[in-house]
């Protein structure tokens, strides 16, 4: 499979880089071993590994192109770009004001939900996760700048 | 009659209210994940993880163990309405389990899942409570070489039992070896891959990490497939199997039992394995092979008590060695390291309430979850009728909110969603997260092993394969990696590339 190459490729690369950094944090000897040896045997293993994974994907026939589900990556990217957006503002913005609008995203731009029904769901999730959470299991969330 | 006293001792710790509300929490939580197929019971107990901080330790165990073993129960639940399993651990179920539901069966099957879970489960934890302390006796005898070569066996039968390549597998082991790396060396105090990253020098969180390889990229799989589910719907009467019934399973139930539990004991083995195994000799073993799959209630009977016995017999390496079969038993090795517990052969001797406790907190839990359970039915399956939308996005707020109270470090956050990122592309190109997670906690164990190995043997490797324990496993380890080559001829056709 092509994926297997790219991937091989790269565990290749990581693992090269492994055996390199370890190699500069000193190996020590057998006998009296460093930090850097153990670290340096998972490289060793990871080339290893990653060349018999490689050599496998050149070596079998190319099999015919296997259905691949449609995968809907818009969907992914903008849910991961949400959540680091999330994690970058939610403890200046406070918790409660960050779910709310991360809730919004997600279902608005992702689910692609009514406006009606989108602001509601936003605003009981976030209202009632913060007082579950923070007021009676007292987990400390953010305030944030609105003391909210 | 020891063990007699101490069970008792444990029952009144499980009998204490808050012990007996924290077990049913559990369970109660743990049937809930198991019956929702978007998430499982390792993101559960490490969402659930940073909450239980605040209570004594032997309750917080006995929580995080039923939302485990809850989980087996619940997972039939959707393997049998709805033809989806909720949990890898009940994968096999959905054969028969999902043909008894459209031939209008659906009750009996749900019935006998929930008594042959408790069967199993009882049986489980009666052995638990002899072999445990037995076990750890053992194991007490254990110096270094045999730890480590127990953990390389564990991590080889982990990626051998991997349902895709095991090279994958291999390569997920090796990352998670690495990972566990990442951080001060705790015997030179030399900072390694940390490249000047203030929040690396105390390694890579566990939790935060396990949150997003399991829940947040969960999440992304199901957001890019758009999946439909279509729950059965028919009206669940008569949740008793009749005398029939009861013939027709009670030896699958016994035998189911017997195999996950012995099998559950060996590390790295898992808790789907186990139910294919029982599956197929219930199939071996019946005058009519032909009708399994048709709908028939052993084919439900036998992998349902298959799996419970599985998760009694995987808290024994766990509880007795400090060695997690499974990743499930990684993250809860993590939360008694957090604890505060020491897991290791002295943890029954040093801290016998935990022990004692969790073993009786499970038999409370087990006729909790049958009594709770088959009146609960038709509100687990209302609940399934959640739509995903409103699913998903709880459970990312839930992981958020978990890795925050960690330590309230917004940092936490992050590695979370980078780790669910990552967790999305190793699935998505056939790379499995439990060799992963297995490897990324026994790491740190294995190289503190290994040194001291080393050091007794002034240098020399030999030392795995003088002492004969050591050797045992290190040679098993060995076969278990060249068995492919030499099955290469038989090819794998398990139910297990079914998913």
């Amino acid at each position: 499979m092509k994926s297997d190459k790219i991937t091989g490729v790269w565990w290749l690369f990581f693992g090269l880089l492994l055996t390199i950094e370890s190699y500069r944090l000193d190996l020590g000897s057998l006998r009296r071993p460093d930090s850097g040896l153990y670290p340096f045997i998972i490289g060793i293993l990871l080339v290893s590994f990653s060349l018999v994974l490689l050599i496998k994907s050149i070596l079998r026939a190319p099999e015919e192109a296997k259905k691949t589900q449609n995968v809907n990556l818009r969907n992914i990217i903008l849910c991961l770009i949400s959540l680091f957006f999330y994690a970058l503002i939610f403890e200046w913005l406070g918790f409660i004001l960050s779910t709310f609008l991360l809730i919004l995203f997600l279902l608005k731009i992702i689910e692609k939900k009514g406006w009606i029904m989108v602001v509601i769901t936003a605003l009981l999730t976030s209202v009632i996760s913060y007082l579950f959470f923070d007021k009676f299991l007292h987990a400390a969330l953010p305030r944030g700048i609105f003391g909210f | 009659m020891e063990n007699l006293s101490n069970l008792m001792y444990g029952l009144s710790l499980a009998c204490q209210p808050m012990n007996l509300l924290y077990c049913t929490l559990g369970v109660l939580i743990g049937t809930l994940i198991g019956v929702l197929p978007g998430i499982g019971p390792n993101s559960a107990i490490s969402l659930l993880l940073p909450f239980t901080f605040n209570i004594p330790p032997v309750s917080a165990i006995i929580m995080l163990a039923g939302i485990f073993y809850g989980a087996m129960y619940g997972g039939s639940t959707t393997s049998i309405l709805v033809n989806i399993p909720g949990e890898a651990s009940s994968v096999v179920t959905c054969l028969d389990g999902y043909q008894m539901a459209r031939k209008g069966r659906a009750g009996p099957a749900l019935g006998i899942s929930a008594f042959g879970s408790f069967i199993a489960g009882t049986f489980g934890i009666v052995m638990l409570m002899f072999m445990a302390p037995t076990l750890s006796g053992w194991a007490l005898r254990f110096g270094p070489p045999e730890y480590c070569s127990l953990m390389v066996m564990s991590l080889c039968l982990i990626t051998f039992l991997a349902q895709g390549s095991m090279i994958k597998a291999l390569i997920m082991a090796a990352f998670g070896l690495f990972l566990g790396t990442v951080g001060m060396d705790p015997q030179t105090a030399k900072i390694r891959f940390a490249y000047d990253i203030n929040y690396l020098t105390d390694g890579i969180p566990l939790v935060p990490v396990v949150m997003g390889l399991f829940g947040i990229s969960e999440v992304l799989v199901n957001l890019g497939e758009n999946i439909e589910r279509s729950v059965l719907e028919s009206k669940i009467k008569g949740l008793f199997p009749n005398l029939q019934d009861w013939k027709d399973s009670a030896f699958p139930i016994i035998r189911g039992s017997i195999i996950g539990f012995f099998m559950g004991l060996i590390p790295g083995i898992g808790v789907a394995t186990p139910t294919f195994v029982a599956y197929g000799i219930e199939k071996k073993l019946s005058k009519h092979p032909e009708l399994f799959g048709t709908g028939i209630i052993e084919g439900v009977a036998s992998p349902e008590a298959c799996n419970n016995g599985t998760a009694s017999g995987l808290f024994i390496p766990l509880l007795s060695m400090g060695i997690p079969g499974s990743s499930a038993m990684a993250i809860l090795l993590a939360a008694l390291i957090i604890l505060g517990l020491e897991p290791g052969p002295l943890l029954i001797k040093n801290h016998p309430d935990v022990f004692w406790g969790v073993v009786a907190s499970m038999y409370l839990g087990n006729v909790l979850l049958l009594i709770i359970n088959l009146p609960l039915i038709p509100l687990w399956v209302k609940i399934l009728k959640i739509p995903y939308y409103l699913l998903f996005s709880l459970i990312l707020l839930f992981c958020i909110i978990g890795a925050y109270t960690l330590n309230n470090n917004a940092s936490d956050v992050v590695v979370m969603i980078c780790f669910g990122g990552v967790g999305y592309l190793l699935r998505r190109y056939g790379y499995e997260i439990p060799p992963l997670i297995l490897a990324f906690v026994l790491g740190p164990m294995f190289e503190m092993h290994l040194r001291r190995s080393l050091a007794l043997s002034h240098g020399s490797f030999a030392i795995f394969l003088v002492r004969p324990i050591a050797a045992f496993f290190l040679i098993t380890a060995f076969m278990i990696l060249i068995a492919p080559l030499i099955l290469r001829s038989l090819t794998r056709k398990t139910p297990a590339q079914m998913r």
